[in-house]
């Protein structure tokens, strides 16, 4: 009995062992980490090799390793080589494909207000301002186009993507979409010594994903949703061999207006702000009182007479302009398509080469570049490019070109040019032990020619080919002493065709890092911005027949004025308190000279005496006497709170301050001018013309266009393992932005104010099987309002899409 | 996404795992005579949490008849009696000068460091999306004075 007892005993032991065994093998596949980490060391033990790699792969990382990748990033923006973001020796920030994709930011811009330090508005639906802590709308009342940031370098992969028209980014001719990125690095800060011109309040530089997975690998994603959005990006890619590998991707979108109005600069009747297409294009100037007929010599078809009132008057359009071409579809905001196929091939660590290439056609409606009625207008662009970097032992070399057509204000005559770009860098990394230094050469070339799309020489802002090139020579030496203090110095000449002087732009770092959990800096800093081809070689005279006075302007830009160029002093402490936390904070003032823009040098009438002269003014890009001072903090602080929570808290408080302003309005200027030579005409009947020069008094100012406080907060909680929630928002605060018909309209100011906004957005996306995820993207959900003077007033967008990823 | 960061998992997942593929290696790995009598010793140089995890096999398995026996070495003659020496990341600086000192003496040289399995080690651990994984050098084992299964070298990410 007992030896049956004690045989039963020992049948069922080993069947449940065995059936346990079976049970674990069987379902090895299926398990989830909560249940490998349910597995004792004797059952880990006693399975495969195989089996364990299974294991080990469903587990992934362990969150030691999650706080490194979320906190702790690699950049190489800072220096020029890969380090951890902790001990980057200038302000950095670093924002990961899987970061952007969760945030559910619809493009690079968009993802940008993840970032700390970082002014983005969006104007249009997808169109964005994008400043690097601040100076905006520089100089004030003045043209849009001095709304745009000129100052800061943006770069795919290094390569400058940059217009050299006004200087900026046009975003929308960026050829990527979110499957070709890897990570977003900015540097916040002067850094032209490391990058060139341009780097003058900092880089955001746009890194892309890189082939190496051995198999084939398929990303793509898909959203849809209100204001016809549809926005698409897919990736493609395959390791050939262990050398060879190659990536191919494309990108669609289209996104609508949430309306089709468009703004016009009100007149002294109050006729204007958002008004369509159709009331725009018979809309009257009462700025100006009747047109006498009698001294009219234009085409009377041009002006208008409205009804109920017995005078003509000059339209609010240029009659010479097609209202209907420029906004063929006023509710547009947005269409873009780009592809792009990368091929790498690195023979060892020491040697490897990389080919980029790709297309993009796009339009947009945004912010004028022009000098319209509105404050909106059309940009069409379709690009190519190609870039070559080779890595060769120490040496880096770097070859690139952009070439296509812009249409920089759709339809407006003289607007369209030809653009060629092409930039050479060559760099060599010497070591000597803690001493690395980096001489570097680099040549840049660009050239816009308007003449194949005019159909008289003359009509165009240039009128021939234009180029711009430069020079220069750097070196960078980067010292580690005693393991713990960094100190590096970079210095970098340049040498343009347009200038006779060389520019000298400079960094000098000394980073202490006390251990690993403080890090302490010290930046002194000073970077230039390059010539531009309005700036530089404008050459147009723009006959105002059926406007209003003056009759003519000339438009001319000049060589060798000085580039604007900024001095910053920085002082930066990172802290790891503990583990789960880093925190930012950098204090900073920087200061920037030598701003340039547009206004009359000469108001001139000519002609018969007695007030029939005919008037012209000669507009001239010239220097202006205005300083740019700010001094602010920023704060980050990166929490991971858990497993399952992400938290990240950034804010900047600034003071922006202006120096040597001019009080009046650009076209006050030109007004006040013309006056003067008015009055001196008509006081001596025995003159034939009469002339004033630009003589205003300058006055200080709060720079009301930037915010004093801006920020950001992110959440990300993941319940459970295929639920992903994203809260993230970014605000600013109140904004006043004056419009060069400031002070024009009965003395009164004419200005914008943006109303501080909260802006929250929220992505909840579910993987229903491997690899494949389905998502709800809401943007701006709480609060609708201008964001960026004169644009749209942006409200909730819902989007819906799926992403897979193989 | 970042949900295949957030996993739920223990802080030591990943020092348990590379001590568990630490113990699957030996299957695969044959050591010279000298080195297959005596303790089977896995020395991990300075301080790593591996050394923990390491003891917990060692007090389960044995390799062959060998008991494991696991230690923390410091000079080059305790190194050069280790089956396997682990070198943890933050010493992957003096990984080089270990090797030269120690090649073809039957110590199988661990790295814990991207890049390093291409001149040092005979195996690196890496992780990739996260994951973790190994890289193998059959010549760097063969200097060592090992020889490696082919098994082996298919469960892993050869480098040459």
């Amino acid at each position: 009995m007992t030896m049956k007892k004690i045989l039963i005993f020992i049948i069922t032991i080993t069947l449940s062992i065995q059936s346990y065994t079976q049970s674990v093998k069987k379902d090895i596949s299926q398990m989830t980490k909560e249940d490998v980490m349910t597995l004792t060391y004797d059952q880990l033990l006693e399975m495969p090799f195989e089996d364990v790699l299974k294991l080990a792969e469903i587990v992934g990382v362990s969150l030691d390793e999650l706080y490194e990748m979320l906190l702790n990033k690699d950049v190489v923006s800072a220096s020029k080589k890969a380090e951890s973001s902790f001990e980057a020796p200038l302000s950095t920030s670093v924002i990961s494909y899987d970061e952007i994709k969760a945030s559910g930011a619809r493009s690079v811009e968009e993802a940008l207000r993840l970032v700390p330090g970082l002014i983005v508005r969006e104007k249009t639906n997808g169109n964005f301002d994008v400043h690097i802590r601040g100076n905006d709308n520089v100089p004030p009342k003045h043209m849009f186009v001095y709304s745009e940031n000129s100052i800061t370098l943006v770069m795919i992969d290094g390569r400058p993507v940059y217009n050299y028209v006004h200087g900026g980014t046009f975003w929308e001719t960026l050829p990527i979409g979110l499957e070709d990125i890897d990570r977003i690095e900015v540097v916040r800060g002067p850094s032209s010594a490391l990058y060139g011109p341009n780097a003058v309040s900092g880089v955001v530089n746009i890194i892309t994903k890189k082939q190496e997975d051995k198999k084939l690998s398929v990303a793509a994603n898909v959203q849809g949703g209100t204001q016809s959005t549809i926005i698409s990006s897919l990736g493609v890619g395959k390791a050939i061999n262990k050398k060879l590998a190659f990536r191919i991707t494309g990108n669609f979108e289209t996104l609508n207006r949430n309306n089709d109005k468009l703004y016009v600069y009100k007149n002294n009747r109050g006729q204007g702000g958002f008004i369509t297409k159709d009331e725009l294009a018979v809309l009257p100037d009462y700025t100006t009182s009747a047109v006498k007929l009698a001294n009219y010599r234009g085409d009377i078809n041009d002006l208008i007479r409205p009804e109920g009132d017995t005078n003509y008057y000059y339209r609010v359009y240029d009659p010479n302009d097609d209202v209907d071409e420029m906004f063929s579809d006023p509710s547009l905001a947005r269409k873009t398509l780009g592809g792009n196929a990368y091929l790498f091939y690195d023979l060892n660590n020491e040697i490897g080469f990389d080919l980029k290439g790709g297309y993009q056609s796009s339009e947009v409606l945004s912010s004028t570049m022009g000098d319209n009625p509105t404050s909106i207008a059309g940009r069409i662009s379709q690009t190519y490019y190609g870039d070559l970097n080779a890595k060769v032992y120490g040496l880096h070399a770097k070859l690139n070109y952009l070439g296509g057509w812009q249409d920089i204000v759709k339809a407006d005559n003289g607007f369209k040019v030809d653009v060629t770009n092409i930039n050479a860098n060559l760099e060599y990394d010497f070591n000597f032990g803690d001493l690395n230094l980096r001489p570097g050469f680099s040549y840049q070339l660009a050239k816009y020619d308007d003449t194949p799309y005019l159909e008289n020489i003359g009509e165009g802002f240039l009128n021939r080919e234009r180029e711009f090139n430069s020079t220069a020579v750097s070196l960078r030496a980067d010292y580690l002493a005693f393991d713990k203090l960094r100190l590096i110095g970079a210095v970098r000449g340049e040498k343009y065709n347009t200038h006779d002087d060389m520019y000298l732009s400079y960094q000098f770092i000394s980073s202490y890092n006390a251990n690993d959990k403080h890090n302490i800096r010290v930046v002194y800093s000073r970077a230039n911005r390059s010539p531009f081809l309005v700036d530089t070689y404008a050459d147009y005279m723009w006959n105002r027949e059926g406007r209003p006075d003056p009759g003519n302007i000339l438009f001319k830009g000049q060589k060798n004025i000085d580039l604007l160029k900024m001095d910053m002093i920085e002082l930066g402490y990172r802290i790891k308190p503990i583990k789960q936390i880093q925190a930012d904070v950098e204090v900073f003032y920087t200061k920037a000279k030598d701003f340039g823009a547009l206004y009359p040098d000469s108001a001139n009438l000519n002609g018969a005496p007695a007030g029939l002269g005919r008037s012209w003014v000669r507009m001239t890009f010239d220097n202006i006497d205005i300083t740019s001072e700010q001094y602010g903090i920023t704060a980050s602080v990166n929490y991971v709170v858990s497993e399952k929570m992400f938290v990240k808290i950034f804010g900047t408080y600034q003071i922006s301050k202006l120096k040597n302003v001019i009080p009046e309005g650009q076209d006050q200027t030109v007004q006040t001018m013309l006056t003067d030579a008015f009055l001196k005409f008509k006081l001596d009947t025995n003159v034939y013309s009469a002339s004033t020069t630009f003589n205003f008094a300058m006055e200080d100012i709060d720079n009301e266009a930037t915010p004093t406080m801006y920020g950001g907060i992110l959440v990300n909680y993941t319940p459970i393992k295929k639920l992903n929630i994203n809260l993230n928002s970014y605000f600013y605060s109140k904004q006043e932005f004056y419009n060069k018909y400031a002070k024009y309209i009965d003395n009164q100011y004419q200005s914008f104010s943006i109303d501080p906004k909260f802006i929250l957005n929220a992505k909840v996306s579910y993987d229903i099987l491997k690899g494949v995820n389905i998502y709800i993207n809401a943007r701006n959900l709480i609060m609708t309002g201008y964001e960026f003077a004169y644009m749209d007033k942006i409200g909730v967008l819902l989007l819906a899409g799926a992403s897979i990823n193989f | 996404m970042l949900a295949a960061f957030y996993g739920t998992v223990s802080f030591s997942q990943d020092e348990k795992f590379k001590a568990l593929f630490m113990y699957n290696f030996t299957k695969y790995i044959e050591w010279p005579a000298e080195k297959q009598t005596g303790a089977f010793i896995i020395g991990v140089y300075g301080s790593s949490p591996i050394q923990n995890e390491l003891m917990l096999i060692a007090e389960k398995k044995k390799v062959g008849a060998q008991q494991i026996q696991v230690k923390q070495v410091n000079t080059l003659e305790e190194i050069s009696k280790c089956n396997f020496l682990y070198i943890p990341e933050n010493k992957s600086a003096k990984a080089q000068e270990i090797l030269s000192n120690c090649s073809g003496k039957g110590t199988v040289i661990i790295t814990d460091k991207p890049g390093l399995a291409k001149n040092v080690s005979g195996i690196n651990y890496i992780q990739i999306n996260g994951k973790q994984s190994f890289e193998i050098n059959r010549k760097n084992l063969e200097k060592q004075g090992v020889k490696v299964n082919s098994v082996l070298m298919s469960l892993g990410i050869p480098v040459e």
